[in-house]
C-alpha cells in the first residue's frame, strides 16, 4: 500500500491477471508513444515503449497519487457505460488510440500493483504503480508495448 | 563487418561533461556540410520539443527540460552511426532517443537535472536498465547488437 499526498493506493486482488485494461495512446509523434513510420494494414502505428512510461512524480501528485503511476481503465467497466470502446474513446479523447493490455502482464513484466479508483468520476479508471523497483517498472515498457493490442487506431491527423 | 563507432565521447558522458552542457548552435550546425540532412532534421526534432507546453500529454507532464534537450542534441550531433534513432519527449520532461528493432532495442532518456537512463535489450536477453553512473562509458556494443537484430530481420 502506498499512502501520502492524499490518495490511498491499494492493490486490488479483484484485478486478476485475466482482467482486461485499456490504455489511451497519445498519437503525436513527439510523445514517443507510436511510430508512424511503421503502420499495419488496419492503420495502427507500431506502439512504442513510451506508451507505457509512468507519469512523473510531480504529475502523479497533481492527481493526488503519492507515487508515479500509469493511468488505465478497466475495459469491463467502460463497456458498462459505453456501447463500444471506440465510442468511449471518441468521447474522452478524440484522435487518441486505445490499446488493451492484460493485468497479468503488468504484474508479471513490471511487478506493477493495480487499483481501480474511478478518478474524477471517470468510470473504470485505474492506476498501476511499481510494486517492486522503479527499474523493473521502467524496464517493462517495451514488453508491454509489444503485447498490447490495438482496439482503436489513433488518428494520423492528430500526429 | 566494421565495428560500430562509439556513441559518445568517453570524456563527455551522457550525464555530465563540458561539451554536453553547452548550448547547441543548431543553426550553425545546420550549415555544417559534415552533418547529413537526416541528422540535422533529427536534431531539429529534438530542439522542437522545447515548444511543448507543460501538460503536453494531457496528464500534467512537465515541459521538456532545456538542459535535457541540449544534451540530447549534442549526443545526436556526435552520432556516427548509419541507422538513426527516433527522437521524442518522455513524460519526465526529458528527451527520449530510441533504436527499436523489435525484440532488441536501445532507449536513452536524457532527463532533467542532468540525469539519464538507458534501457537495452539484446536478442534473447533480459532488459538492462542503467541510471546515471551505472550507464556504461561506451554504448556502441548496445547499438551494434540492436542493429544486428534489425538487419537479420
Amino acid at each position: 500500500m502506498a499512502e501520502a499526498g492524499g490518495r490511498d493506493l491499494r492493490d486490488d486482488p479483484a484485478i486478476t491477471g485475466s482482467v482486461s485494461l485499456l490504455r489511451q495512446v497519445n498519437p503525436r509523434k513527439a510523445a514517443s508513444c507510436v511510430d508512424w513510420s511503421a503502420v499495419d494494414t488496419d492503420g495502427n502505428p507500431r506502439l512504442r515503449a513510451g506508451a507505457f512510461q509512468r507519469a512523473s512524480l510531480t504529475a502523479a501528485q497533481k492527481y493526488g497519487y503519492p507515487v508515479r503511476t500509469l493511468s488505465l481503465f478497466v475495459e469491463e467497466a467502460v463497456l458498462g457505460e459505453h456501447a463500444t470502446v471506440a465510442d468511449w474513446a471518441a468521447q474522452v479523447r478524440p484522435g487518441w488510440g486505445v490499446v488493451r493490455i492484460m493485468a497479468g502482464l503488468l504484474r508479471s513484466e513490471g511487478d506493477f500493483l493495480i487499483g481501480r479508483d474511478d478518478l474524477n468520476g471517470w468510470i473504470g479508471h485505474a492506476v498501476a504503480w511499481a510494486g517492486g523497483s522503479s527499474n523493473r517498472a521502467d524496464g517493462a515498457q517495451k514488453a508491454l508495448a509489444e503485447h498490447a493490442v490495438w482496439l482503436v487506431a489513433p488518428d494520423p491527423h492528430s500526429a | 563487418m566494421p565495428s560500430a563507432p562509439a556513441l559518445y565521447d568517453q570524456n563527455a558522458t551522457l550525464v555530465r561533461g563540458g561539451r554536453a552542457s553547452q548550448p547547441t548552435p543548431y543553426l550553425l550546425k545546420a550549415e555544417d556540410p559534415g552533418l547529413p540532412l537526416e541528422l540535422i532534421e533529427l536534431i531539429g526534432e529534438a530542439e522542437a520539443l522545447a515548444l511543448l507546453e507543460s501538460d503536453w500529454d494531457g496528464e500534467f507532464s512537465p515541459r521538456i527540460d532545456a538542459g535535457a534537450i541540449r544534451r540530447a542534441s549534442w549526443f545526436l550531433e556526435n552520432l556516427q552511426v548509419p541507422w538513426l534513432p527516433m527522437v521524442g519527449a518522455n513524460r519526465l520532461g526529458g528527451v527520449r532517443v530510441e533504436w527499436d528493432a523489435g525484440h532488441a532495442y536501445l532507449i536513452i532518456d536524457f532527463e532533467p537535472a542532468g540525469e539519464a537512463q538507458v534501457m537495452f535489450r539484446g536478442v534473447g536477453h533480459e532488459v538492462m536498465v542503467w541510471r546515471n553512473e551505472e550507464i556504461p562509458g561506451e554504448l556502441g556494443f548496445c547499438y551494434a547488437e540492436v542493429n544486428r537484430a534489425r538487419r537479420s530481420g
